[in-house]
């Protein structure tokens, strides 16, 4: 109990048990809409109707037939991992140069790591996460001054 | 012709309809040969790895009376609105846990709130069937109370969600019970247009939710007691662009994923769901492991995603709040089983405009703030 249907359907109220809520439409599920055999529907209502099926039998077969040439889930799932995910290939160059001795110090080492990160953005909430990090995402374990008081927290690995 | 011939047409009508779902249900089952989890664990990929200490309640804001049922962050500011069984809203500096108002509603029986692009406003509605706005720099009167700068009516049921189209202080989206999704213009007052209803057609019952794509906020998606999710433009009113099927009870909550192009949802049925909005592809499910403690399955209450996507935050009927790992479907923690949790519902969560703290709400009467408090790798 408790979703916003069920709350809409029950009445919660704030107040006093004595003040009755508005009233509200009961929590109606799909049931393909419309009345009851028995309800007396008009003819313009009737024609509206069906125009209305009509459109959604436009649109259902529309869609039928972009589904006969549509790529399966793996390709939507590949593409979003592809999207989420990227390699940066960083390189770092070491270059040691010796004054006294060109030849024994005349190297370049080059570092090729391929980082495969896994988000694009950065996330503040993640433990591992790329760049740039912002000083202001630990802002919640900062003391703060108020007004009325202090308060800070500290993180948990101020602790270890 | 005559009205028999009418009924006659549309039962035929009807069947029809009937038959192409049916296919297009059938049709889409066989195209969903894998899923998210699936591809990405036969790449080796390993779960986000959180210790026990990385998620740390920081803040515990107190001050409702009664069950919290929805929450806003402004999106640039370190402010939160909140509205409440106890018929208030409070608008929160998270950062100071202060109180900067306390709003004392008009109709007690408030379902929803959202703060404003801007954050000089705030919105809600519920029972009333309406939707207030109040601007939070006007005078209180002699008894403290902010006076209701506009007043939103128009649907013919009770307003489930509400949200602002982002970057634009004059224009909001409301859910309702009476099936249909409304864009209004707020400094008028008018409804702007109608998404949905019995003509033409859209949700076949009450829209509990909304979520606007911030990517491109001509979109939005709308969850409902349907068991559907309806994608709409705001630019064309006349028809959902497309309807997600999948889920087996009411959607009480959905979210766009950061890059605007999949989006979550949440139901009754106990499980979150990720959609690609274009496809219409079923990407994922995110079902929990039976727990023999639990007489019935929790239902998911809400959803959010972090800024990155990577991660999913999901709250319960039953006090959870899972931390899902998004590309391997995995539960990577569980905040509910933190120090300082809540000892409720979570009806409601979100995430901080820089993505740096979640705040929950929950039947206890209260928000928590919830930040990364570990070692972090930057990489």
């Amino acid at each position: 109990m408790g979703t916003r249907s069920e709350r809409a359907a029950d009445g919660e109220a704030a107040v006093a048990e004595d003040q009755a809520p508005p009233s509200e439409p009961a929590s109606r599920r799909a049931a393909g809409g419309g009345g009851g055999p028995g309800v007396f529907i008009g003819k313009h209502r009737l024609a509206a109707a069906i125009a209305c099926l009509d459109q959604e039998i436009l649109s259902l077969q529309k869609e039928l037939t972009e589904l006969e040439t549509m790529e399966p889930s793996s390709a939507s799932c590949k593409e979003w991992v592809f999207q989420f995910t990227h390699c940066s290939i960083l390189s770092s160059l070491h270059v040691c140069v010796s004054v006294v001795n060109a030849q024994l110090c005349n190297s370049f080492k080059n570092n090729c790591r391929v980082v495969a990160s896994t988000e694009g953005k950065p996330d503040p909430l993640l433990p591992i996460t790329t760049g740039p990090e912002n000083s202001s995402w630990d802002r919640w374990f900062q003391r703060v001054r108020s007004s009325r008081n202090k308060w800070w927290a500290h993180k948990a690995s101020d602790f270890s | 012709m005559s009205v028999a011939e009418l009924k006659e047409k549309h039962a035929a009508a009807t069947a029809t309809v009937n038959s192409l779902r049916e296919r297009l249900k059938q049709r889409r089952q066989l195209l969903l040969d894998t899923d998210v989890a699936t591809y990405t664990k036969n790449q080796g990929r390993s779960p986000v790895n959180f210790s026990a200490t990385d998620l740390v309640c920081c803040r515990t804001l107190q001050g409702h009376t009664g069950k919290v049922y929805a929450l806003d962050w402004t999106p640039e500011k370190n402010w939160i609105v909140s509205a409440s069984q106890d018929g208030r809203l409070i608008v929160w500096n998270a950062l100071t846990s202060q109180k900067t108002h306390a709003i004392k509603l008009l109709c007690p029986w408030v379902m929803t709130c959202a703060f404003a692009p801007n954050g000089q406003s705030v919105a809600c509605g519920g029972l009333d069937s309406a939707c207030s706005v109040f601007n939070l720099s006007s005078q209180s009167d002699r008894d403290g109370n902010i006076p209701v700068s506009r007043i939103l009516t128009g649907h013919k049921g009770y307003i489930s969600c509400c949200q602002y189209v982002p970057d634009q202080e004059t224009r909001l989206i409301t859910s309702s019970g009476d099936q249909t999704c409304v864009l209004w213009d707020v400094t008028t007052g008018q409804r702007i247009s109608i998404f949905g209803g019995e003509f033409p057609s859209g949700h076949t019952a009450d829209v509990l939710s909304l979520s606007i794509s911030s990517t491109n906020p001509n979109m939005f998606v709308s969850g409902s007691c349907d068991s559907t999710v309806r994608l709409w433009d705001l630019r064309i009113a006349s028809r959902a662009v497309r309807t997600y099927h999948g889920h087996d009870g009411d959607v009480n909550s959905v979210r766009f994923f950061p890059d605007g192009l999949r989006f979550g949802s949440g139901s009754d049925d106990g499980t979150c769901r990720l959609f690609d909005m274009r496809t219409g592809h079923q990407l994922q499910v995110y079902a929990r492991q039976p727990d023999r403690n639990d007489d019935e399955i929790p239902t998911v209450t809400s959803v959010a995603f972090s800024i990155s996507g990577r991660l999913m935050f999901s709250g319960y009927s039953n006090g959870d709040c899972y931390v899902w790992d998004t590309l391997v479907a995995e539960v990577v923690q569980n905040l509910g089983t933190l120090q300082n949790s809540h000892e409720g519902r979570i009806s409601c969560l979100g995430l901080s405009g820089d993505g740096s703290a979640l705040c929950t709400g929950s039947y206890d009467k209260n928000l928590k703030i919830w930040a990364f408090g570990g070692q972090r790798k930057v990489i």
